[in-house]
């Protein structure tokens, strides 16, 4: 994609399951020094920008923890998802692309507003998100995950929770 | 409260139902603010990125 001309940049907001591992920031400080573990972590390549202390830009886009944008050259939102799947992003550059090919073409084109149901695989969240949360957040962030995930989705989705921590010998 | 020390018991339906209804949607334009890129402490307009050409931007975090 980098060579059909686009850029793409992963945005560090607020920790989303602040955690003893990775605690809230109170400074910009420490939010540089974990988006820099972030990076050392994951081997992330393209550049990371780290949004200021209040989240003025995470908030402007809807605070959402994971979600992605599109944006063109004009700075016109072109797609946004509330989760970050690689395969609907793929699927919207190829077609975000050919738009851009018909203008250079001197076609006349004119926008319309659509939206898309995206989904994502399940099996296997439960343990798979648990495992991710307990060694990025730690025992703290994954307990109260599973206390809110119980608050608000009910009991039984709070157990299937709690079943995978203690599967992974941290429940 | 933005920077929560502890994950919020009421997380997530709220904040999902704001996005669908009233963050900026496909069409409206992106909004813009200054960021501090990691690789070199400078401060930049997120709006720099995209001039060039069409931009992705993945937001996430640690955890």
């Amino acid at each position: 994609m980098a060579a059909r001309g686009v850029a793409s940049v992963f945005l560090y907001t607020r920790e989303a399951h602040p955690g003893e591992q990775a605690p809230h920031h109170t400074s910009l400080e420490d939010k540089l020094a974990l988006a820099s573990r972030f990076q050392e972590r994951w081997r992330i390549a393209r550049p990371i920008l780290v949004d200021d202390l209040d989240g003025p830009l995470h908030r402007a886009y809807g605070t959402l923890p994971n979600m992605t944008h599109i944006v063109s050259p004009g700075g016109r939102i072109l797609y946004r998802a509330a989760w970050t799947d690689a395969a609907s992003i793929e699927w919207a550059l190829e077609y975000l692309l050919r738009e851009a090919e018909e203008r250079r073409s001197s076609k006349r084109v004119a926008p319309f507003y659509s939206e898309l149901r995206g989904f994502r695989a399940h099996d296997d969240y439960a343990r798979t998100f648990m495992r991710g949360l307990l060694a990025g957040g730690g025992r703290q962030a994954a307990e109260e995950f599973v206390a809110a995930t119980a608050t608000t989705e009910g009991p039984a989705a709070g157990e299937r929770l709690r079943r995978a921590l203690e599967d992974l010998g941290a429940g | 409260m933005y920077n929560y020390p502890s994950f919020p018991l009421d997380m997530d339906n709220a904040y999902f139902a704001a996005f669908r209804g009233s963050a900026p949607a496909a069409g409206d334009p992106a909004p813009d603010g200054t960021v501090t890129v990691l690789a070199t402490s400078v401060r930049r307009h997120l709006s720099d990125f995209w001039r060039d050409g069409p931009l992705v931007i993945e937001f996430g975090s640690f955890t």
